[in-house]
């Protein structure tokens, strides 16, 4: 007998009233069995969000930083709008931490909360935003997407959509003091840092210290991903990582790096500026740490983010008594990693194409040149960069009514000094008076950004980046500092541990434990 | 398959039933088949939502799935198929023999089964199929559905994908608790890990002083800011949007939901998740001589009142609180020390007095971090033996441990005689840090509700700062929790008695002060708006503006008298102050104010980044200038900037003091204030 016809042999030999027992049996297994799965499908319990109260159809909220630069240009720039446009804008200034920037905004845009229309995205949050979708698409026609700086423009794709464009960005770059050679290797670097008084850096344990460790890893040859890859147990470059990380930790303990740079951290502090740099804690400073140990004189070379140009060269103390400058810039040696900005339309919005309207208007030509020149953020056109290297502008030319150039224009207080020297040349800066940048001032640091810009690399892109940057930085750190010998730093388990934190997954033991670095049980640092 | 067909009834049976009313083993495996059947169901069900907890969903299901295409293929196969048809053969015979009778009606040995047994044999064999029919149905729908899942289970072992977006949350507290509650929060988050994966990321931040956070709950959690009114197109948060709150007391929560205004969140105190109480702490070796001063009591019980006593008069010991204006603990411990006895007059002066003129704190931490970073420097041993603090036990124990919530606090734990010691007393508050809900008004989350309450119920059981009870001393009844009448009438009393200020705020508009990229005018008028919590209805301020243009020097008044209601004005005309010309001479400030700065004999503030103070004409002199100025009794400079104090001058004659604003310029404000009280009662 056939396999198919035992079935039927086996129901005709039911009576009837057996058969619709069975039958019935049969629906109520299906019934029964269909609400299960269903019930389980569901997994987390029922979540129920409503949000009322949104800007309505002629408002735009937009979710960003603190804005502390000088003029507080980009709310100028909103206040602009809101005179030229039916819709208002209100600028919210979540927090002055990006940490908590991203939590407020990931935290509103999770729940489906319609509280912002655009966001000022950090390029390290873009693929988070934009994988959770957070944020929509924002696709550029090549006539938009060719006015851009290439790389800056990249950092607002994730899996090869455009999702936001870059609103302001930031590169690191190489300070000197005048008259000490300008290296344009590493290995110069370390041998004029050695020669000349150290080299600032941060090493926090911060994201400043992530992008630390990983230039010096890039600029080694090492890898530690390689796209969505992590390749950081891999033979060659394992070993370059390994290598990288043992010459900083050399190279801090011979004193070439600047004494505190290990514990540089996010929270900058008062003693700072009471005590100066080398009476400080061994636990504070960040950028501003290594710029204050930059201007007494206590290094020689700092790596650090263009604003530290700004602050530099407003400040009198910087000039020498011919009026020039004390110091230079240059591309930092090795790798750069990319920052910044991009602004993105909320997924939850309910006003999309005005929010595009904005954001277009926020990245203009014109709005570019007055944040850079009125705010000091580095822009992200290439037109500007283009105009810098013919025409530079300050400030208060670009502001006065009927701005002029740089030759032409400019009295006053406020307008700048469009003829003064470049930045290692004379600069009359008599004291008493302001000393506000100067058009060859900007237009030498739009043109070392620009170059920094171009062989700028990008961080990872991860949904979960921040977990990753914080599994990367406890070893790699560890190893700088000495709390871990590089020997000793297993390769393959700290490869794990980022593959996990990349997803999202926290290591067995805390971050803290380092045992994920391959540290051993019990072991203090040294 | 050959061979397998059912035999005709009775065929090759064991001999006839003679008794089929007795429990014949037929029977008894017709019971265990109905049962075995009915309990397989239940075990299944039962297996099935227990595994899931156990193994998690994907585990159980691919074991399901697994398990039922295996009882699929053996049923359709044949050789189980056999098995239970020879099991149920039995039952079947049995009916068919009871029938048989019936049906021929003849008479024969046995007796017919009774019409009821009949009717339940039919329904044992009606239920029979309807279970079988069940379990088809059910493997219709889960074996396709258990494989699937079960696949995409074993994919994500092999390759796991990536975490579900945790939800987040933020939770806020007083400064002084957050080590201890991101502690715990961590350890919740990890006790929840699903596969690695945490659900919630909680942020813990700190909570702004009660004025401040009622206005936040009020208002969507944005600043009390006033350039708001001018329509301003801009707001700032207190960072992320707090979900929860855990307070100082109940008369806290209390306080802050009765100031709040209409409108704004919901706030719902839930149960305690912590409990503390006020101790005054001092190092072990000054410690030891106050205990011998104390009468002979258990450690703990002596009354506030002896405390005071031993502490202040006997030993004339200073005794620092976080100002009760921003700090909750601060009120409490004001609240406590005013009900001393005879505190109606002079010795609650004494307690704002000693305040004031000890350590100048905004919180518990910032309190002990000044205390530890004093006592190691010059002459720190002298004022580590001159000075105690009111403060919560656990923050003590903090202190003591080097757990500071403030990186710039000196690192290490204290040791020997560096160590504080506390003195509990039954008239110090308790602390009973309630765990409070935050609803926002327009927002409604079934999840955010969800996860709040799973965070409230593992802080109830897992109360913040351990146990901690019967240490050193605490006393073990008597101590209360104050409550929202007391905390009120506290922060009446104490700005009733706090000494008043008054002064000229001179403010620096060289172009200097404006320059990019971090103009510190625009951090000042960032900056200024958080100063009013600091500033009572008897302060007295005006503010005017000096810089150098076309080579004169110009004084122009922004603001005239203010105080804490009008305060709001001085704030905007901050903001209104633009960079413009270059550093004018201080010399020069000083004399064109002479004879407008209003009543004679005032505290002037100087806010500058430095320059002015390099400007001074030749034979000049701000010291001499100062002497010949009668309307300045003191001069006191808000340095701003990178250049710190270095450039102001020396500190003599009238010149009081330097507060450095370094990066934390609301702190610094802050702080002069608190100085210039200080110096006011002296």
């Amino acid at each position: 007998m056939s396999v198919t016809r035992r079935p039927r042999e086996l129901l005709r030999r039911l009576d009837p009233a057996q058969r619709r027992w069975g039958g019935a049996g049969l629906v109520a297994g299906l019934a029964l069995a269909s609400v299960l799965v269903s019930l389980a499908g569901k997994g987390a319990p029922p979540s129920v969000s409503s949000f009322t109260g949104c800007g309505g159809p002629n408002r735009l909220t937009v979710a960003t930083g603190a804005d502390i630069t000088a003029g507080s240009f980009r709310r100028d720039l909103i206040e602009e709008w809101n005179r030229t446009h039916t819709t208002q804008v209100t600028l919210v200034e979540v927090a002055d931490r990006t940490d908590e920037e991203r939590a407020e905004m990931a935290g509103r845009a999770r729940l489906g909360s319609c509280a912002y229309d655009v966001f000022s995205v950090d390029v390290a949050w873009m693929a988070e935003f934009a994988r959770s979708g957070y944020i929509r698409p924002y696709p550029l026609d090549p006539g938009e997407a060719n006015r851009y700086v290439d790389n800056v423009l990249e950092a607002g794709q994730v899996d090869g959509v455009q999702y936001a464009v870059p609103f302001v960005t930031d590169v690191p770059l190489l300070f000197h003091r005048r008259g000490v050679p300008v290296p344009t290797t590493t290995e110069q670097l370390w041998k004029y840092a050695a020669e000349n008084g150290g080299y600032s850096v941060q090493l926090g344990d911060y994201e400043g210290g992530t992008v630390n460790l990983l230039e010096a890893i890039l600029s080694a040859g090492g890898r530690v991903t390689d796209g969505e890859r992590i390749v950081v147990d891999e033979k060659d470059s394992g070993e370059r990582v390994r290598q990288a990380l043992s010459r900083w930790h050399a190279l801090l303990e011979r004193g070439v790096l600047a004494r505190g740079s290990e514990n540089f951290s996010k929270e900058d502090t008062f003693s700072t500026f009471r005590n100066g740099f080398l009476e400080r804690g061994s636990r504070n400073s960040v950028e501003e740490s290594s710029l204050q140990a930059f201007r007494d004189d206590d290094v020689a070379y700092m790596r650090n983010w263009p604003f530290a140009f700004h602050r530099l060269a407003t400040d009198r103390s910087m000039y020498d008594d011919r009026g020039r400058l004390r110091f230079g810039m240059a591309a930092l040696p090795g790798a750069g990693i990319l920052g910044g900005f991009n602004l993105a339309i909320s997924a939850h919005s309910d006003n999309p194409a005005k929010a595009r309207t904005l954001i277009d208007f926020l990245t203009g030509h014109d709005a570019q040149m007055k944040l850079f020149a009125c705010s000091g953020y580095p822009p992200v056109l290439e037109s500007v960069y283009d105009e810098y290297g013919k025409d530079p502008r300050t400030c208060g030319q670009l502001l006065a009514p009927t701005a002029g150039t740089g030759s032409t224009a400019g009295t006053g207080s406020t307008a700048g000094k469009g003829s003064a020297a470049p930045t290692d040349g004379p600069a009359s800066v008599p004291a008493g008076e302001d000393t506000e940048l100067t058009g060859p001032m900007l237009q030498d640091l739009a043109a070392k950004i620009h170059q920094a810009l171009l062989r700028a690399e990008s961080r990872p892109q991860y949904s979960y980046y921040a977990a990753f940057s914080e599994v990367f930085r406890s070893c790699a750190r560890a190893v700088v500092t000495g709390d871990l010998l590089a020997k000793e730093l297993d390769l393959s388990r700290f490869a794990d541990a980022l593959r996990d934190a990349r997803q999202g997954r926290a290591p067995e033991e805390t971050v803290r434990s380092l045992a994920h670095c391959g540290k051993p049980e019990g072991r203090q640092g040294q | 398959m050959a061979g397998s067909s059912p035999s005709p009834p009775g065929d090759g049976s064991p001999g006839p039933d003679r008794d089929p009313s007795g429990l014949t083993p037929a029977k008894l495996r017709e019971v265990a088949v109905t049962a075995l059947i009915g309990g397989g169901v239940t075990a299944l069900f039962t297996v099935l939502v227990e595994g899931m907890r156990a193994l998690g969903t994907g585990l159980t299901l691919l074991t399901s799935a697994v398990i039922g295409l295996a009882v699929a293929v053996l049923l359709t196969l044949g050789h189980f198929s056999r098995f239970l048809r020879r099991l149920l053969e039995p039952v079947k015979r049995i009916v068919a023999r009871r029938r048989a009778p019936a049906a021929a009606g003849t008479g024969g040995p046995e007796r017919p089964p009774s019409r009821r047994r009949q009717r339940l044999e039919r329904a044992v064999l009606k239920l029979s199929a309807g279970y079988v029919g069940i379990l088809f149905g059910a493997a219709v729908v889960m074996v396709p559905w258990g494989a699937v899942k079960g696949g995409v289970w074993l994919s994500h072992r092999i390759r796991p994908p990536d975490c579900e977006r945790p939800l987040e949350l933020r939770v806020v507290t007083a400064p002084e608790n957050v080590p201890a509650l991101r502690e715990s929060v961590a350890l919740f988050i990890r006790s929840r890990l699903v596969d690695g994966c945490a659900p919630y990321a909680i942020s813990v931040g700190v909570a702004p002083s009660i004025g401040e956070l009622a206005y936040a709950l009020g208002d969507n959690w944005y600043r009390d800011d006033v350039r708001q009114e001018g329509g301003e197109p801009f707001r700032r948060l207190y960072g992320p949007r707090a979900d929860a709150w855990i307070a100082t007391s109940t008369g806290e929560a209390d306080l802050v939901s009765d100031e709040m205004k209409a409108g704004g969140a919901t706030l719902r105190i839930g149960p305690t998740v912590a409990s503390d109480r006020l101790v005054i702490g001092m190092i072990s070796g000054r410690a030891e001589d106050i205990r011998e001063r104390l009468p002979l009591e258990r450690p703990g019980s002596h009354s506030l009142r002896d405390l005071w006593t031993a502490i202040r008069s006997d030993s004339g010991m200073s005794v620092s609180y976080p100002q009760p204006e921003l700090s909750t603990a601060g009120l409490a411990a004001v609240s406590d020390l005013l009900l001393l006895d005879d505190a109606a007059d002079d010795a609650a002066d004494d307690v704002v007095d000693r305040e004031q003129r000890g350590i100048v704190a905004e919180n518990v931490s910032s309190l002990l971090c000044q205390f530890k970073t004093a006592t190691q420097g010059a002459g720190g041993e002298n004022l580590a033996r001159s000075l105690a603090v009111v403060v919560p036990f656990h923050s003590l124990t903090d202190y003591n441990n080097g757990r500071f919530n403030d990186p710039r606090c000196p690192e290490g734990a204290s040791s020997g005689r560096n160590k504080l010691r506390e003195f509990s007393s039954p008239g110090l508050s308790r602390l009973d840090y309630p765990f409070v809900t935050i609803d926002w008004p327009n927002e409604r989350s079934g999840e955010r509700a969800a996860g709040l309450g799973l965070l409230r119920g593992w802080l109830t059981a897992h109360p913040l700062f351990g146990d901690g009870a019967g240490a050193g001393g605490r006393p073990e009844t008597g101590a209360a929790v104050r409550g929202l009448k007391d905390l009120r009438d506290a922060q009446n009393e104490f700005f009733d008695l706090l000494p008043r200020v008054d002064a000229e705020i001179a403010l620096d508009v060289s172009g200097s002060m404006a320059a990019p990229p971090r103009s510190l005018l625009v951090r000042l008028r960032e900056a200024f708006p958080d100063v009013k919590p600091v500033i009572t209805p008897r302060d007295d301020l005006t503010l005017s503006s000096f810089s150098r243009i076309g080579g004169r020097t110009r004084v122009r008044q922004l603001q005239p008298s203010v105080s804490r209601e009008e305060f709001d004005q001085l704030t905007k005309s901050v903001i209104g102050a633009t960079g413009r010309g270059s550093d004018a001479p201080v010399s020069d400030m000083i004399m064109n104010l002479n004879g407008r700065a209003g009543s004679p004999g005032r505290a002037l503030v100087v806010m500058t980044d430095g320059g002015v103070f390099d400007n001074e004409r030749r034979g000049e002199s701000i010291g001499g200038t100062l002497a010949r100025a009668p309307h300045v009794t003191d001069l006191y400079v808000l340095a701003l900037g990178d250049n710190g104090c270095d450039r102001s001058p020396p500190r003599r004659g009238k010149y009081r003091a330097c507060v450095e604003t370094g990066p934390d310029m609301q702190q610094a404000l802050r702080h002069l204030i608190s100085s210039m009280r200080g110096k006011a009662r002296r």
